[in-house]
Parts: C-alpha cells; sequence; structure tokens
C-alpha cells in the first residue's frame, strides 16, 4: 500500500511543491491584482463615471480567478515533461497518484484561491480607502454569493484539459493545447449537429411544426434531457443523454484519465 | 542488484540496444565506457525507470524500474549529465527532497558542500554550472542510496573538484552500494572505477574488474608500437601496447588503452576473456 498512496508522504509531496512554486504563484497574484487597477482605468475610458460597482469587479474577479486555473498547469508545472527538467520532478520518491492528486489540488484549488483572496483583498482595501472608486464590497455582492455556472463540468473542463495538454505537450503547449479543444469542442459540436440536423430530421421537423422553442446548445445538454418537448421521442432523448454523459462526464474524466496516464508513462 | 536480460531498445527506427545482457552487484563502482551515441545514457535511463523497455527484461534490486515504485526511487539516485537547476536555494532543496530518502543525511550533505566548496544558501540559478554539479553530487551521495547512477559526473568541474569528486565517491562506496558511472573522461576516474564495462551498439563488448583485465592483458609502455600487439598509441615518451597476457605478468591497466583494444578486436577479446 505503501507505494500507491502514503499520507505522510502526500504530505511532505504537497509542502515541497507548494514551498517550491509560492514565489511564482504570489507573482501572478499581485500581477493580477494590480491588474484590478488596470479594469478600473479601462472602466473609465469605456464608461463616463469613474465609480466601478461591484458586480463588474465581480465578474472581473471571477475571470480572472477561472483563467488562473486554466493558466495554472502551464505556469506551475511546464517542465514536467522536459526531457531533462523532468527527470527531477520524476525521480521524486513519491508515488504517481501522490504527485497527480499534488498537482491537481495546487493548480486547480490553491493558485486559483491564492490568485482570489489576492484580488479580493485588493479590491476591499481600494474600496475601503476610496470608495468613490469601488462602490460597495465584492464579498457582499449579491453576483459572488450566488455565482455559480450552470454545471460543474463547464467550470473543470477547461482546467482539466489544459492539465493534460501541459503534460501531453513538450513545446508551444499553450497554442497546441487550445487548438486541440477547439478541435475536440468543433468535433463534437458538428457530430451533435448531424444528430439534430440529419439523424432527426424528421422527428425535428416534427417537433418545430408544433412551434415549441428549443435553445439547443453543448452547455444544456442536461437542460435539454429535462425538456417535456423530448418525451415522444425517446431515440433523441437517449441520445441527447449521452451526448450530456459524454459532455458532462466523459471530456473531464477523460482528461484527467490522459493526464494520470500521461504522467504514468512518460519517458525521458 | 541489476539484472539485465536480452535488452533490446530503439528511438524509432534508430536501434540502439540489441540483446544486452548485464548483470551487476552491489559493492561496486563500474565504470561505463563506450563510444558516442552506443548508448550508455539510454542504458543508465533504462535502469532508472526514465525509459521503458521494448523487449527483454531489467530488473533493480527486484523492481522494474519503469514501473516507477516510490520504493524503487527511495534507493536509487540518477545525476544527469544536463542537470538543469531549479530556481531554489540549494540547501533549501536538499531540506525539501531529503525527506523523502529514508537514508538522507542533512549533515554529510552540508560536510560534502563544505568539501566541495559550494555556497548551499545561494539559489541553484546563481551558482555556475560546475558548482552546481558539484551541489547535486552531494545531495546524492547523502541520500545514502544503494544505487547511484552517474552520467558523466566530471564534466564541468575543474581539476582540484575532480580530485575531490574521486574521494567523496570513494567514501560512499560501501558493500551494499552499486554506482554506475558513465564517462568519456576516463582519466578522471582511474582507479575509482573497477569494474569496467564497455558497450557496443551490438552489446557488451566487456564486464571484467580490473584484476582480471590485468590478468589477461598485458599494458607495456615501450620506445616503439609492437605491430603483434592489438593495440598500439603513441604517450609522451613511447607507445603503450596492448597484448594478451601469455606470461602472467603484472601491468597497470590502462583504461583508454583498453578502450582503444577492444573496440579494435572485439572478437579477440570476446575470446581472451572468455577463455
Amino acid at each position: 500500500m505503501k507505494d500507491i498512496f502514503n499520507i505522510n508522504r502526500f504530505g511532505s509531496l504537497l509542502k515541497k511543491e507548494l514551498s517550491e512554486r509560492l514565489p511564482i504563484m504570489l507573482k501572478i497574484a499581485v500581477i493580477l491584482s494590480i491588474s484590478l487597477i488596470g479594469f478600473w482605468l479601462t472602466y473609465i475610458i469605456f464608461k463616463t463615471d469613474p465609480q466601478v460597482s461591484s458586480h463588474g469587479r465581480t465578474v472581473f474577479l471571477l475571470l480572472v480567478t477561472y483563467f488562473t486555473a486554466v493558466m495554472a498547469p502551464f505556469n506551475l508545472y511546464k517542465g514536467f515533461n522536459h526531457p531533462k527538467k523532468g527527470i527531477d520532478y520524476i525521480s521524486l520518491p513519491a508515488s504517481v497518484q501522490e504527485k497527480f492528486l499534488s498537482m491537481l489540488i495546487i493548480s486547480l484549488i490553491a493558485m486559483p484561491l491564492i490568485v482570489l483572496t489576492s484580488v479580493l483583498m485588493t479590491d476591499t482595501a481600494i474600496a475601503m480607502i476610496n470608495p468613490s472608486v469601488f462602490k460597495g464590497f465584492i464579498f457582499s455582492d449579491n453576483s459572488f454569493i450566488n455565482s455559480s455556472t450552470t454545471s460543474f463540468a463547464d467550470m473543470i473542463i477547461l482546467p482539466l484539459f489544459c492539465m493534460l495538454g501541459n503534460l501531453l505537450f513538450r513545446g508551444n503547449k499553450v497554442v497546441k493545447t487550445f487548438l486541440s479543444i477547439a478541435g475536440t469542442y468543433i468535433v463534437f459540436i458538428l457530430i451533435v449537429a448531424f444528430l439534430f440536423l440529419y439523424a432527426f430530421k424528421d422527428q425535428m421537423t416534427e417537433i418545430q411544426g408544433l412551434q415549441l422553442q428549443i435553445k439547443l446548445s453543448v452547455e444544456n445538454l442536461t437542460e435539454l434531457y429535462r425538456n417535456e418537448v423530448f418525451e415522444g421521442y425517446p431515440a433523441i432523448k437517449i441520445t441527447i443523454a449521452v451526448l450530456a454523459v459524454l459532455y458532462n462526464i466523459g471530456f473531464p474524466v477523460g482528461a484527467l484519465a490522459g493526464a494520470y496516464y500521461r504522467m504514468k508513462t512518460i519517458q525521458y | 542488484m541489476i539484472n539485465i536480460e536480452n535488452l533490446s531498445f530503439s528511438y524509432s527506427r534508430h536501434t540502439v540496444f540489441n540483446n544486452i545482457n548485464l548483470n551487476l552487484e552491489a559493492g561496486k563502482i563500474y565504470g561505463l565506457l563506450g563510444q558516442n551515441g552506443v548508448g550508455k545514457t539510454t542504458l543508465l535511463k533504462i535502469i532508472g525507470g526514465f525509459l521503458k523497455l521494448k523487449t527483454g527484461k531489467c530488473e533493480v534490486m527486484g523492481f522494474t524500474p519503469f514501473e516507477r515504485n516510490p520504493l524503487f526511487f527511495e534507493q536509487m539516485f540518477f545525476i544527469p549529465e544536463d542537470f538543469v537547476a531549479p530556481d531554489i536555494v540549494v540547501n533549501k532543496y536538499a531540506r525539501l527532497r531529503g525527506e523523502f530518502y529514508p537514508g538522507y543525511d542533512e549533515n554529510k550533505f552540508h560536510k560534502l558542500m563544505t568539501e566541495f566548496d559550494v555556497n548551499g544558501n545561494s539559489k541553484f540559478t546563481k551558482l555556475s554550472f560546475g558548482q552546481q554539479k558539484k551541489a547535486l553530487i552531494a545531495f546524492a551521495l547523502s541520500t545514502n542510496t544503494k544505487l547511484i547512477l552517474m552520467d558523466e559526473p566530471s564534466n564541468g568541474l575543474d581539476i582540484p573538484s575532480k580530485a575531490q569528486l574521486r574521494k567523496v565517491i570513494a567514501q560512499a562506496s560501501n558493500d551494499q552500494s552499486c554506482i554506475v558511472i558513465s564517462t568519456h573522461q576516463v582519466r578522471d576516474l582511474e582507479n575509482l572505477i573497477d569494474p569496467i564495462i564497455i558497450l557496443d551498439s551490438n552489446g557488451v563488448l566487456l564486464n571484467e574488474t580490473i584484476d582480471r583485465i590485468s590478468e589477461k592483458l598485458v599494458f607495456r609502455f615501450n620506445s616503439k608500437s609492437s605491430k603483434e600487439c592489438l593495440w598500439s598509441e603513441s604517450s609522451p615518451g613511447g607507445y603503450v601496447n596492448v597484448e594478451k597476457n601469455n606470461e602472467s605478468e603484472e601491468s597497470r591497466v590502462n583504461i583508454e588503452a583498453l578502450f582503444n583494444a577492444t573496440l579494435s578486436n572485439k572478437e579477440i577479446i570476446r575470446n581472451i576473456f572468455n577463455s
């Protein structure tokens, strides 16, 4: 069991990883906190009122935090699959499971949390010092309290694919990762479009004849599945279910599994 | 300690090894020699678990290296030829990594750093290449792992550092440990490496102790080259001639001459040592 997962060793690994990466994590947090000022200046340029509402700043904060989670693997683990730098990491006496979990925690939880805290503190400080510039506090804004995307999958898919891309590609990691993501998304969209425009053409024509409004997009497949419109069309319902499972579970799990497999089998 | 059977390995279409068999024991410091591109680094990486075997078997301390069991890595340390230094203070690097090695001795690390005259309070990136290498070697030796793999460890070291390296490696060796050093700079590590392994693209040409080599071959220093010898090379003041030791003469093994003699007379050398 000790070779699969050891809690003490995992703790040491997490401590080591955080300790080594803290300088860069803090650097990124400071840069993004300062960019809040840039956001305010942009606001002034495009709007006559120099006062930025808490809602606008909340959106900025959430976007910046999400962006951090997406880019974290590239910033914090870019050397992992380097033919020379990577040997130091892979030869560390910790299991692949421990290294993988540590990478997940630091990239997807610790790093975004540090940025979120830093930007929030900066915003709060500015709001306290000069309420005429930053009106209200983000943490009391309803949109911050209620912030959530339509599904956990929407939040997690992109960061997980970026983690996979960082481990998979050795050069031009960011470009290749985003091109791959775009390619995968386009293929998925094409499959969905083919199914609804050709495979189920007759059924969709019937549904349109009933003059019912349906919003068809990959992000709302779960809602689509629950839509009563398709109750009389089991084939469509099953297809939507399969697509929803693929999008909400298949893609994130696939990215996770792919990243784990890459970590386990990478050669130097 | 290390058992390699029928190992074959290739990069895409380029075959590096074909059917290599090798058995390395604890308590020895092996010198791994071979021409450029013959696969010395590749072999070390296979032993270290960084490359996957295509065919054959490689077992190290009872582990299959590529499975990358942490218990295997606790007992193995690989010092690469090109070490890309992390942006961290040396002492902090050692302290954070040392926790993963059960045998890690922090006092030994500091003692070695002092011996190598490297400032542990500096960041790796502020040190010269030679100093980075020495710091890494100091850490490697202080982990007290059973197996240490070194790829060209004396590359980038100045002359005094090479002498220090020989001394610390000799001190690090014990009955339970095995050190494998891949090197072109045989003069840097002469009197240290024993046995000698000479690799070829087709396999292992030689895997013998210094005693057995001097039993089978004689290394004479003469004023002229000998046509009957296996190898003859000029040296200041004369020639080093390598011949079959028919008269049980005692001589000091010249590793460079041995290497050249072996490459030039593969079958003859094989027959000499198999007889």
